[in-house]
């Protein structure tokens, strides 16, 4: 049972949730490793806070393992689900501390930027990750799953349940809120006047 | 224009550079994820263990037809007994009848101009 599944990067999330229900525990351990950088770097743009993205992931996580044995393959991606299941822990855990202070982004290790490239990068994702903050909940979530998690308008109609115009709208009004609020940081983030 | 062409692209530059330097979570965050993945998973399924050779009076037993046969034996093992101790007037009545009425028995003389009188014998 412990023997890892052949091929693992090409089973789908569902396939590896059965497995895990069925106790497979190489299935357990794939999950977690895949499925957990998404929970958490979610919670994390949608909160600004490493502790309650913490938080907010681990509970995602358990929700998911407990719901795995009842899960209906072929009815919704795991991933759609968990973004659903983190946006509703974020809206709960905004309510509870709507006015914490942002953490810094942490920046991955690159060998081949300079110190300054890394200083410049650190600082352009911070200043993303303000004026996130400053959007309305559905708006921040709607754009952080366009722009930074790359989700296709239907899927983040789905997550969001709402329909797909009503998407593009959120979208597009997010995205333009953004833009005001990062316009007082042109010279960090390399916006020229010309 | 050009001013919101370039917010436009710095803005989708921004975009590009959050992509690729995601969050990455803290290896507690992960164990402790990983934890509760394996103290929350289910049991894997027994495989059918192979079966003992059932006893001989378990075959009997099931030669007769298990329990729902002794039931029905049972049944009606009670009626009988309640109905020997005591009988419906109807029964008893019905009884009487049968039993009291006359045997009559038909005979054939298959030779009638014989000396003996196998009829007459026969009764």
């Amino acid at each position: 049972m412990d023997k890892p599944l052949e091929h693992a990067q090409d089973v789908p999330d569902d396939a590896l949730l059965l497995a895990y229900a069925n106790g497979d525990a190489a299935a357990a351990s794939m999950l977690t490793a895949r499925l957990t950088p998404v929970v958490f770097g979610h919670a994390y743009r949608l909160l600004g806070r490493r502790a309650d993205a913490e938080d907010v992931a681990q509970e995602a996580m358990l929700r998911l393992w407990k719901i795995a044995p009842q899960w209906r393959q072929g009815e919704a991606k795991v991933t759609t689900w968990l973004y659903r299941v983190v946006a509703n822990l974020c809206t709960d855990q905004l309510r509870r501390a709507p006015h914490a202070a942002l953490d810094a982004v942490a920046e991955p290790e690159d060998s081949t930027a300079s110190v300054t490239q890394q200083m410049q990068s650190r600082a352009r994702l911070d200043a993303l990750q303000s004026a996130l903050a400053c959007l309305p909940d559905r708006q921040r979530q709607a754009v952080v799953l366009r722009h930074i998690e790359g989700l296709a308008n239907p899927e983040i109609a789905e997550i969001m349940d709402i329909t797909v115009e009503a998407t593009e709208s959120l979208t597009a009004r997010g995205k333009r809120a953004l833009a005001r609020a990062l316009s007082s940081q042109k010279d960090a983030l390399g916006f020229t006047d010309d | 224009m050009t001013d919101h062409t370039s917010e436009e692209t710095a803005l989708g530059d921004l975009f590009a550079e959050a992509r690729e330097a995601p969050v990455a979570p803290p290896a507690a965050l992960m164990a402790r994820i990983h934890e509760d993945a394996k103290r929350l998973q289910p049991a894997p399924p027994r495989l059918a263990s192979k079966k003992p050779a059932p006893a001989r009076w378990r075959d009997i037993w099931q030669g007769l037809g298990g329990w729902p046969a002794f039931s029905g034996l049972a049944t009606a093992t009670v009626a009988g007994i309640w109905l020997g101790v005591n009988p419906p007037v109807g029964m008893a009545l019905a009884a009487e009848t049968y039993l009291e009425y006359e045997t009559i028995t038909p005979v054939i003389d298959l030779v009638p101009e014989s000396y003996f009188d196998f009829s007459a014998e026969a009764l």
